[in-house]
């Protein structure tokens, strides 16, 4: 037996932190000076996005946890009070970086005019336009909050701006509060009007605060402090005490507004207001963030529309995914399929042929059943259009919804209904699980009887997700994985058992122990001697028992490489635990997205994609699916890729043994940005390289008279 | 186009612990696909077994599971099917009334088969499996010759019961159905006693005693392979460290001895950390690797096939054999004669008596066709009754066709309806007694349809045994023709026919009251 010295708690790394260090690297995105200055503050809004859901569901889940007084430590030995003592600071720094970057930025934008500017340096005409915008569009939405003895401080929607005003009675003198908040339904930049060259802007709630007297006619306004509230926002339902899970799930959304607040930002001073709102919102001094700059980031999505085609010089070159030239040559998916089984790499590779295989499948006369699971669709999605058609055309239509997707739950339930209501067999996802497998079937009556064609993916079905999420599609007709796929959907409409699969592996039942015995083999080929090795891709790694199996395999010898793009738990590169694991991560201008799992099986290479992470949260509390991909070609495109984007040395950090990412810089060797590479790699592959005109070699036979002649003029 | 011929067909069983759902696509019997295969969990059998009686709260279950696999028929565009149930419902109290309930809530129709149909259809699926690949074959040698046929006995052990057919030198010898399943074990032991540590010695002595009939008619027998089948073989593949889904696994005979005493003494929860079982998997093993250790010991074979054909394939091939052109209806038939007839030595029937009745009575129901308007099943029917018809002599030779009636209708021959084997027993009842009275309150008990066959049946088989009524087969041969209102019978002949001429006569009373046609015996030239 191998003996893993005993690292104790030292094994693992604290998932909040290393989170926290993800949202870290996609912040010095935004300092790239390769990449146009809107493109980088682009990755600012994204940072605080991300940090917005970290609040809203992982620190308030530690919070919780402290005020439950759990004592308990995580995997890597800290108990919630440490957590949240660490990720404060962290947070702290790291949102200090990002206002620091985002004053670059407008720096940086300053040559081209582009800036938003303080309400004081407005011109007098400039003053009086706002003014008058004020009382035309702001002021009648607004409905100002006094706080006092009959008033408590009120129940401030999660992630709204609102400004606390402390206030004096001009006859009485009594001081008092009240709260005015930042309208959400108006656009936060207000443009300065007849601005000659460039664009300024005045951020909405800068009008406001400059324009308060008039709410409060009597008073002298003494202070006032801008905040915003972000709040526990992580839904849980009891499945068991409801009947119907539509209903309940809507109502939960109601409820989700008035969880506890985790965090307060606020800009301004003002020691009394900050007292003030921390005593209405109950939040801890180390939740509370003051912010240098505009509150909520996330508004500088909005900034990067507002500039039109004069400033695309701004902007990144936009890139049209490729279409692969089998469908090109063939629009006809199904005939494109019965040939071969195709692979797809998105966004480099559209995810058009997804939709199309959906849509034929819906108008196609031969096809009778259609089934699909629905996990994240986008806002207007193609997919449920097609799948609402195919029921209206007579098709036998089955959809998985999963209404416990986290933050589109709103969304889900729309497009359930509406699918409902073309005749489509809703089920509204499982009892106690969430389905995120990402999964469609077509079973379609040909002249060789009935066929079936499958799509499996890494990725959700969201037409516009898969523009910017690296995610792989296998689209096969392969005898096995059809069959699997029947057989998968039977166990979600509750029609079967788990089978004995042919090829495919599902969590929670048997993924876990598949990926063991994966891991095992490459074990027993490396005592054996044989070169033994594992790639992995995924976005998260923090399941324990995975990440033991494979200090396991590094002490056997087993080479592992991860790419893990988000949290990661396994400490690597440590003598006697991990030397010979390495852990990288990507982070670029794709959001890397796709879950790849290589192991090289004594040189009978197998390639796996997945829906799920190593996470306990995939492999034990949702229904996921780990496939093989079977052909020879497609495995070997899947390692030419995952090569590349081992060697990338431009966007990728590689994880050291105290738990710092280093970026990994090309020096003097060839710069390899994976990403972009891909980008070219697919659209050469795709090129129709076969010569125009084909000379056919024909041996002359007899000798022909002139033959000599001519050959000499 | 191609597709005209392709049909799809769905099988649906309600067993004692699952409801599977079978959707194949065929052109022929040697071109069956499954489409579709779902199997999911259901209670009949623990509830029949404790209480008698299936609850209507599993019934509505059920009935919403039968609607998916409605949903499934329509997704392929299915619309023939078969639904039928086992043992379960077999045995529960209510059961009409839940054929009722699925009817009305499902539209579906249930049929429930007895034992022998049960074990006909698992018997078809095995032994076209074994034909299939070549298991009932020796070992194929060097030269490529086939080494002769080897003996093979099936078992299918499921929750409801266990069933051994022997196939040997060619025939189907042997078939015989016990009512022990690990199921029932279970059930009835409490888990105090099944923890004990004397139970694994209980449970052998238990099994043991419950097939020690089928030890002792195949003591004699040289066994060469044990084909393991039925409910339980999915759990045994577990054990065995077998992923299969469909198909069969062989394994050597002290493979699985090794495994037999490896889990003996092991409880509950060390099965289910050795073997990766949830709990109630675990309790079925020690009662299930009991009774497939004690069928395996009757036998010195060292190969087991161990597979997941059975019950639902057996269905699916009768489906198909019943809608397209396939002789193998015949193959199945001969060896359910086969059967019937080591049934009938086992009695010390006259075979040469029955074999000459048989000829004879076959003879006229295929000269008669457009006279009685029976078909090829009544014709197996006779024949079946032709072979017992005599059989309870045995016991006694007086009134030695009440015996014959007896011992018939309490065996289980494979592939018989209850009514079936009703029918068989009557007509060798009716023999040579007094003919059957259509009106008689013993003849309620069946409908319009099958009084008249037991008539016309009976009728021929009286003809046919007075033709050999002396049991010397004094006639060789014999031709018929219908002509007007006679049933000519020309007959070869050897010696002094008297009896039988005056037996005929007097029997052919009863023909000419069936069927209007007056039998007439001509000597031949």
């Amino acid at each position: 037996m191998l003996n893993i010295k005993n690292f104790g708690d030292k094994q693992f790394f604290n998932r909040e932190l290393s989170w926290l260090k993800f949202n870290e690297r996609v912040l010095e995105e935004a300092t790239d000076s390769d990449r146009p200055m809107l493109e980088r503050l682009k990755f600012i809004s994204i940072f605080a996005n991300n940090l917005d859901e970290f609040f809203m569901i992982r620190v308030a889940g530690v919070i919780n946890q402290s005020e439950h007084d759990v004592m308990a430590t995580d995997d890597s030995g800290m108990t919630p009070d440490q957590q949240l003592e660490a990720l404060s600071l962290s947070a702290h720094a790291l949102v200090k970086r990002q206002y620091s970057y985002l004053k670059s930025i407008f720096d940086g934008l300053k040559p081209y005019n582009i800036g938003i500017t303080d309400y004081s340096e407005l011109s007098e005409r400039e003053k009086d336009w706002f003014q008058g915008y004020f009382h035309n569009f702001i002021f009648p939405v607004i409905t100002p909050l006094g706080v006092d003895s009959a008033h408590p401080f009120p129940m401030l929607a999660n992630k709204t701006i609102n400004i606390a005003v402390a206030l004096r009675n001009n006859i009485t003198g009594e001081e008092k509060q009240a709260i005015v908040p930042v309208p959400g339904i108006l656009p936060r930049f207000l443009e300065v009007p007849n601005t000659v060259v460039g664009k300024k802007f005045v951020m909405l709630e800068e009008v406001i605060k400059n324009n308060l007297g008039d709410f409060f006619q009597g008073y002298t306004i003494r202070e006032q402090l801008l905040f915003r509230v972000t709040r526990d926002n992580d839904m849980e339902i009891d499945e068991d005490d409801t009947d119907d899970l539509l209903v309940e799930v809507a109502r939960s959304l109601r409820k989700r507004k008035r969880g506890d607040a985790v965090r307060i930002e606020i800009s301004g001073n003002s020691r009394r207001l900050r007292s003030f709102i921390k005593a209405g919102t109950e939040v801890y001094d180390a939740d509370i963030f003051k912010i240098e700059g505009q509150l909520d980031c996330t508004c500088f999505f909005k900034f990067f529309d507002l500039f039109g085609a004069e400033y695309e010089f701004l902007r990144q070159a936009s890139f049209a995914p490729v279409i692969p030239r089998v469908f090109l040559e063939n629009e006809n998916v199904f005939e494109v399929l019965s040939e071969k089984d195709v692979l797809l790499h998105h966004p480099y590779m559209s995810f058009e042929p997804v939709i199309n295989f959906i849509r034929q499948a819906s108008e196609d006369p031969q096809v009778l059943a259609i089934k699909q699971t629905l996990y994240r669709v986008s806002g207007n999605s193609p997919i449920v259009r097609a799948l609402a058609k195919a029921a209206e055309n007579g098709k036998q239509v089955t959809v998985l919804v999963e209404l416990k997707a986290r933050f589109d739950e709103e969304n889900n339930i729309q497009w359930a209904r509406r699918l409902e209501e073309a005749g489509c067999h809703v089920i509204y996802g499982l009892v106690g699980l969430k389905t995120h497998a990402k999964i469609s079937l077509v079973v379609r009556k040909e002249g060789s009887g009935i066929k079936r064609y499958v799509h499996l993916g890494t990725g959700n079905y969201n037409d516009s997700t898969a523009k910017i999420y690296t995610d792989m599609s296998l689209m096969t007709t392969n005898g096995y994985l059809c069959s699997d796929a029947s057989a998968f959907f039977n166990v979600i409409s509750g029609y079967s058992d788990p089978p004995v699969w042919n090829k495919i592996a599902i969590a929670p039942m048997g993924m876990r122990a598949r990926i063991y015995e994966l891991i095992n083999r490459e074990i027993e080929h490396a005592r054996r001697g044989e070169n033994a090795r594992i790639v992995a891709k995924m976005n998260s790694l923090v399941d324990k028992g995975i990440v033991e199996f494979l200090y396991r395999a590094s002490g056997f010898g087993v080479k592992i490489d991860l790419i893990v793009r988000g949290v990661c738990v396994l400490r690597p590169n440590v003598k006697g635990l991990s030397e010979n694991i390495t852990v990288r991560s990507i982070v670029g201008r794709f959001l890397e997205h796709s879950r790849v799992f290589i192991f090289e099986n004594g040189g009978d290479r197998e390639v796996f994609l997945s829906s799920a992470d190593w996470m306990p949260r995939n492999i034990d509390r949702r229904v996921e699916i780990l496939f093989p991909v079977v052909d020879a070609g497609q495995i070997a495109e899947i390692c030419s890729w995952m090569d590349l984007i081992l060697k990338d040395n431009c966007k990728a950090w590689e994880l050291q043994f105290d738990g710092e990412y280093k970026k990994i810089h090309a020096g003097r060797h060839e710069k390899i940005k994976s990403q972009r590479l891909l980008m070219e790699w697919i659209i050469d592959a795709n090129l129709d390289k076969r010569p125009q005109y084909l000379p056919k070699i024909q041996p002359i036979k007899k000798a022909m008279n002139n033959f000599f002649i001519s050959d000499r003029r | 186009m191609e597709n005209e011929h392709r049909q799809r067909f769905a099988v649906m069983h309600l067993s004692s612990e699952m409801a599977v759902f079978y959707l194949v696509e065929y052109t022929c019997l040697e071109d069956i696909r499954l489409l579709e295969e779902a199997r999911r969990e259901i209670t009949f059998g623990i509830e029949a077994f404790q209480n008698g009686f299936i609850s209507f709260e599993t019934v509505r279950d059920v009935c919403e599971l039968l609607q998916g696999f409605k949903q499934m028929m329509r997704e392929y565009a299915c619309v023939n099917y078969r639904l039928v149930a086992t043992t379960a419902m077999r045995e529960a109290q209510n059961k009409a009334y839940i054929v009722d309930q699925i009817k009305i809530k499902t539209g579906l129709e249930l049929e429930v088969l007895n034992i022998s149909v049960e074990n006909y259809y698992i018997y078809t699926a095995l032994f076209r499996e074994a034909l299939d690949n070549k298991f009932v074959y020796k070992q194929i040698s060097d030269n490529n010759t086939i080494g002769g046929v080897r003996n093979i006995l099936f078992a299918d052990v499921s929750s409801g019961g266990m069933s051994v057919a022997l196939y040997a030198e060619n025939e189907l010898q042997y078939q015989h159905n016990i009512n022990i399943s690990a199921m029932r074990i279970r059930e009835n032991f409490t888990r105090a006693q099944r923890e004990n540590i004397d139970f694994p010695q209980a449970l052998e002595e238990l099994v043991a005693a419950s097939v020690e009939n089928i030890v002792s008619d195949l003591q004699h027998e040289m066994i060469q392979s044990v084909v393991f089948a039925g409910a339980e073989v999915p759990l045994l593949l577990k054990m065995l460290r077998h992923q299969l889904r469909s198909g069969y696994v062989v394994i050597d005979r002290l493979e699985f001895l090794e495994l037999y005493k490896s889990v003996r003494y092991l409880g509950t929860v060390q099965l289910t950390k050795r073997f990766g079982l949830i709990e109630d998997e675990a309790e079925y093993i020690l009662p299930m690797m009991t009774i497939y250790r004690d069928i395996l010991q009757m036998t010195a074979a060292q190969e087991i096939i161990v597979t997941r054909t059975g019950f639902i394939q057996g269905l699916a091939i009768e489906a198909v054999v019943k809608r397209v052109n396939s002789d193998w209806d015949e193959i199945i038939q001969k060896h359910i004669y086969q059967l019937a007839c080591a049934y009938a030595e086992k009695y010390h029937y006259d075979v040469k008596h029955a074999v000459a009745v048989e000829q004879y009575a076959l003879k006229i129901y295929d000269s008669m066709s457009s006279v009685h308007g029976m078909g090829k099943r009544e014709r197996f029917l006779l024949q079946i009754a032709c072979v017992f018809h005599d059989i309870g002599k045995h016991i006694g030779l007086r009134r030695h066709y009440l015996n014959s009636f007896n011992l018939v209708k309490s065996y289980d021959l494979l592939g018989f309806s209850d009514a079936e084997r009703a029918i068989i027993a009557y007509v060798a009842y009716f023999h040579s007694s007094y003919p059957p009275d259509i009106d008689s309150p013993e003849m309620h008990e069946f409908s319009e349809i099958h009084r008249m066959t037991i008539s016309k049946l009976a009728a021929i088989i009286r003809i046919a045994d007075a033709l050999d009524r002396s049991h010397q087969q004094k006639i060789s041969a014999i031709d018929i023709v219908v002509e007007g209102e006679e049933l000519q019978i020309m007959m070869k002949y050897r010696g002094n026919t008297a009896l039988e001429e005056w037996m005929f006569e007097e029997k052919a009373e009863f023909f000419e009251e069936v069927y209007g046609i007056i039998p007439i015996l001509q000597k031949g030239v």
